[in-house]
């Protein structure tokens, strides 16, 4: 999540109210936000990726404002300009979708104004545009292009100076060898012709979503923007479009409608910061928070949230939503924000009313018995990971059909682990120079595929001894204990597996099916987990004990 | 100092007595075998007690059985006199064995002729018919030593043969230590002993036993792991607070982990970078009855505006490991449908996280869910409750955002031992979209928190992986 850096003296001059700083700090995590440093002038803040409008500190102090009731929120005033933008059919394969705005009054203070911006325009491409694939920003020095028209088009062999270069690059060259085509490129490398947005003289002023050109960068002087916003999802690109607008608004900047033509019958103005209506009934607050709240309460709640609320009538207020928020899907997100609004802090907690009988996992419960039985036999409770590999499992003579990873960390884990002895082997590998006996055990989950790749998830029990002196009468001893504990008993027969000691292993069998298996492990295995003494070991599956 | 060890004492007993003494005497001594009071022995010479002593010897045997002068004086007893020359014939160096009666005084000679005088046994005879047998020089007594200093020079009637050997004797400080009565006496009670009180042949005043020494030696500790204390503290909690524990699986399909919970498809979250998808079984079955109205709250519904797209079953049949317990609590409350109900899981997830100090691919969670009547009040004020119960008075809560709560909300909790706040924990109700395609028109409470984190808080670990690749001894003596 986006860490948005505060620069507290600006933001205290977009609040044009004289608020304390200890006031700011405590308002800003109950808005909804984790305050991750503060240092003297700037405050470190991460806020969540349903508030996009919050990753600028324009967007901040407005909430800031709606909260401590400095201000309410009002509708957008949206003037037109006379830039028209035509939309080639072509790019319909690529990224069909464009919107621009023309904002004027801009003064950018120092550089960090503009280092804010493109951080935003960055966060934004991070929340919204899923790292520019449907949604990808350009802002432009207007008064650099001066143009009346603008072509969306697309292209495959032009030419053009992109940011902070100094000599021309074809399309595919910014593909292959610039940083930001390298990065990015995949977006759009299917393509047979690239996206790319011209203006009236035909030169390229962007190549989305990859990079802008050189001649329209941003400055200190830049006192008009021409923003651009091209994509794959409509709807986010609205969005996107009134967020980064609406919050530059409100540093004093002036925003004019730009028209996107994409044919004769279909001509769209853009943005349109229009407030979106939502009924929001009274009751479903109330049952929802359990909060005893009347209407005019409610409605004070919501303004405290940048909603600007009518009553529709007793029972229902109609919510009018601003055009920067993008996370209101359903009254229950309205109810939320009451209940922000409301302050958490202010809102007294109570039991909840329904009645009913605890009662524990069977397994969990037999577990516990069992780990209290083990400990009493001196063994200590180990937990490791399940996550191995295949390899070493065979290396320890185990081969049974493993769960697999797509996409592991490494090829040490790339499978689910089929039985705990390996993970106990490295364990006793871990600690092989400390005192002995070393007497371990886990209760733990082991994953099989069984057939038509059904998989087979099961608790098993698996006890060590790693001792000079360990043998299989330690573990035959434990089988005993393991027999009077479940009020079972057990088959066990003589077997040959590669992970044990010829003569020295056994089945144990239940049922007349094999359960465990346990006895003295094979000394390849030890040489291989470099251990020097023997270890006696025990693994048996609890399903059918349980 | 002490010697408690009862071969230690009885070795130390015996070299009190012989003041030096071999090995194999101090075996003989004590009618112990040479390995035990070897060991005895160490532990007195680290004690200080005893020392080791090497002392040269000799051990004296004789090559012949007669000594050749004395065939010359028993012939000159039974002969009489006789002249020097005459003998001459009869013995062999003659002039030697004349030299030797007459140094032993056994002969006077005049004029040639050798007169026999009266016998006297002299020490080295003495010695040469105690040498049946080999004799050490260090046991001869002062006339012996006489005996072979007359003896030594002549290699053709004995051999000495130069050993050296090890004694063993007490030190200054073991000439001086004393087995004390006190140290005669028990060290504890005996079965004898007792027998012995219960027959009366013992008093109690008569029993004597040693005075104990404090010192708390430490030994092995078996345990559970503190995760396990942690988890069976939480399960104590839930139970405790009427809660039933459900149980679930690991290996789960995108739908349950992801869909099921209002998560858009192309969610960050479900990127193969944050999650494990399983290329072995890459696909699992979802249960046909549940698809289509998943598939409605995506595409919008349930008063919803959903997620503006085209919902995608292949993607939702993805096989992952789950990344979170609300995998199973989800899929509870799908099957139990709109019934009053609480339980809890607490379980492993897996996230795609490199392992470092800080992260592991896989930990613990646990996840109470309440389905009822309830509200969002509700919701604090089981948290504080259960909080409460963890150990944790002061709790406070502000906004969160999960994509399947709302109102959704994050705990934190002041940790006394480091006088701060600490994030511990979301929770939230279950949104209407994750909720109602389910058929469940209660409201639903859940919260959820991470175990490892807390454990580390508890011991004050800085490091994940202690946790899962443990020292044996840290699991022994925390």
């Amino acid at each position: 999540m986006p860490v948005i850096k505060i620069n507290l003296k600006k933001l205290e001059k977009l609040l044009e109210f004289k608020i304390s700083r200890e006031k700011i700090i405590e308002t800003i995590p109950i808005i909804g936000s984790d305050i991750e440093n503060i240092e003297e002038n700037y405050l470190y803040v991460e806020f969540f990726p349903n508030r996009p409008d919050l990753y600028s500190i324009e967007g901040v102090a407005r909430a800031l404002k709606y909260f401590l009731e400095i201000d309410e929120a009002k509708e957008y005033k949206l003037e037109k300009s006379d830039i028209k933008v035509y939309v080639d059919s072509t790019v319909k394969h690529v990224r069909p979708y464009i919107v621009a705005c023309l904002i004027e009054d801009v003064r950018f203070e120092d550089d960090e104004d503009i280092e804010h911006l493109i951080e935003f325009q960055e966060d934004l491409h991070w929340a919204l545009g899923r790292n520019r694939r449907k949604v990808a920003i350009g802002i432009h020095d207007y008064d650099k292009i001066l143009s009346k028209t603008f072509y969306y088009t697309t292209s495959k062999h032009e030419k053009f100076i992109p940011l902070n270069e100094t000599r021309e690059y074809t399309l595919d060259e910014i593909l292959m060898y610039h940083e930001t085509g390298k990065k990015y490129g995949y977006i759009i490398k299917e393509a047979k012709r690239y996206p790319v947005i011209k203006d009236s003289k035909l030169r390229i002023i962007s190549f989305p979503p990859i990079i802008n050109a050189d001649f329209t960068r941003i400055s200190l002087d830049t006192r008009r923007i021409f923003v651009e916003m091209t994509g794959t999802d409509k709807y986010l690109l609205e969005k996107a479009m009134n967020i980064f607008t609406s919050n530059l608004i409100e540093r004093g900047c002036k925003v004019k409608s730009v028209e996107i033509i994409y044919d004769k019958n279909n001509i769209v103005v853009t943005p349109n910061l229009r407030f979106e209506e939502f009924p929001l009934k009274i009751d479903h607050v109330r049952e929802i928070l359990g909060l005893e709240l009347n209407i005019d309460e409610i409605s004070k709640c919501l303004k405290r949230m940048g909603y600007i609320v009518e009553e529709l009538n007793t029972s229902t207020l109609k919510v009018r939503i601003p055009p920067y928020r993008v996370d209101i899907f359903h009254e229950i997100d309205l109810i939320e924000d009451v209940a922000i609004g409301y302050g958490y802090p202010n809102i007294k907690e109570t039991i909840p009313k329904v009645h009913t009988m605890a009662k524990p996992d069977r397994f969990e419960e037999l577990a516990k018995r069992l780990r209290k039985l083990l400990i009493g036999l001196g063994f200590n409770e180990v937990l490791t990971l399940t996550l191995t590999n295949r390899e070493f499992e065979m290396k320890c003579g185990i081969n049974k059909n493993a769960v697999e990873i797509q996409n592991p960390i490494g090829k040490e884990y790339k499978n689910l682990r089929t039985s705990i002895i390996p993970s106990l082997i490295r364990f006793l590998t871990i600690n092989k120079y400390k005192e002995l006996p070393i007497k371990i055990f886990e209760i733990g989950n082991v994953f099989e595929i069984v057939e038509d790749e059904k998989v087979l998830e099961r608790k098993n029990l698996c006890l060590m001894i790693y001792d000079s002196k360990a043998n299989i009468n330690d573990v035959l001893s434990i089988i005993y204990v393991l027999e009077k504990f479940f009020n079972v008993s057990f088959k066990l027969e003589y077997t040959d597996e590669n992970v044990c000691l010829k003569n020295r292993c056994g089945k144990i069998y239940y049922k007349n099916r094999q359960i465990g298996i346990f006895g003295e492990l094979n000394p390849k295995i030890l040489i291989e987990a470099d251990l020097n003494s023997p270890v006696a070991f025990l693994e048996i599956n609890l399903d059918y004990l349980t | 100092m002490k010697i408690e060890n009862p071969i230690e004492k009885n070795v130390f007993l015996a070299l009190k007595e012989t003041k030096r003494a071999t090995l194999d005497e101090i075996c003989k001594r004590t009618g112990l075998d040479k390995d035990k009071v070897s060991r005895a022995i160490y532990w007195l010479i680290n004690k200080g007690i005893v020392k080791i002593e090497e002392k040269k010897d000799f051990i004296i045997r004789r090559k012949k059985d007669y000594l050749p002068e004395y065939l010359l004086y028993d012939y000159l007893v039974k002969e009489g006199n006789k002249h020097i020359n005459e003998l001459r014939d009869k013995f062999k160096d003659i002039n030697i064995l004349i030299g030797w009666l007459r140094k032993k005084n056994l002969i006077e000679i005049k004029n040639g002729v050798v007169y026999p005088k009266e016998f006297k046994e002299t020490e080295d005879l003495k010695l040469f018919n105690m040498l049946k047998h080999p004799v050490r020089y260090s046991e001869l007594n002062d006339e012996l030593k006489k005996g072979f200093d007359m003896l030594k020079s002549r290699k053709e009637f004995i051999e000495i043969k130069e050993i050296s050997e090890k004694y063993y004797v007490l030190t200054d400080l073991g000439m001086k230590y004393e087995i004390t009565v006190e140290e005669d006496h028990l060290t504890s009670l005996t079965p004898e002993i007792i027998l012995n009180l219960k027959e009366g042949k013992l008093s109690y005043d008569n029993i004597n036993v040693v005075k104990a020494e404090f010192i708390k030696k430490p030994v092995k500790i078996a345990k559970l792991h503190p995760l396990r204390e942690l988890m069976e503290e939480i399960r104590e909690i839930f139970l405790g607070m009427g809660f039933e524990e459900i149980s679930g699986n690991v290996v789960e399909s995108c739908f349950w982990n992801f869909d099921a919970l209002f998560v858009p498809q192309d969610h960050p979250a479900r990127e193969m970078q944050d999650t494990f998808y399983l290329s072995k079984p890459s696909r699992l079955d979802i249960d046909e009855k549940f698809l289509e109205n998943v598939k409605k709250a995506h595409e919008g519904g349930y008063y919803s505006v959903g997620w503006r797209y085209k919902w995608k079953k292949s993607l939702a049949e993805k096989a992952l490991l789950r990344t979170h317990t609300t995998a199973v609590t989800i899929r509870y409350l799908a099957y139990n449908g709109n019934k009053e109900s609480k339980v809890f899981y607490i379980g492993r997830v897996y996230r795609k996280e490199k392992i470092t100090y800080k992260h592991l691919p896989e930990f613990h969670q646990v996840e109470g869910i309440v389905v009822g009547k309830v509200t969002f009040r509700d919701l604090m004020g089981i948290l504080k409750e259960f909080y409460k119960r963890l150990g944790f008075e002061k709790i406070r809560f502000r906004p969160s955002y999960f994509p399947y709560t709302e109102p959704s909300l994050e705990i934190e909790i002041f940790f006394e031992k480091k006088g701060k706040w600490l994030e511990l924990g979301g929770a939230g109700m279950f949104r209407p979209e994750v909720v109602r395609p389910f058929g469940i028109e209660y409201n639903v409470l859940a919260w959820g928190l991470g175990l490892e984190r807390l454990v580390m808080l508890r011991y004050e670990l800085d490091d994940i992986r202690k946790l899962y690749f443990s020292d044996i001894d840290w699991l022994r003596y925390i």
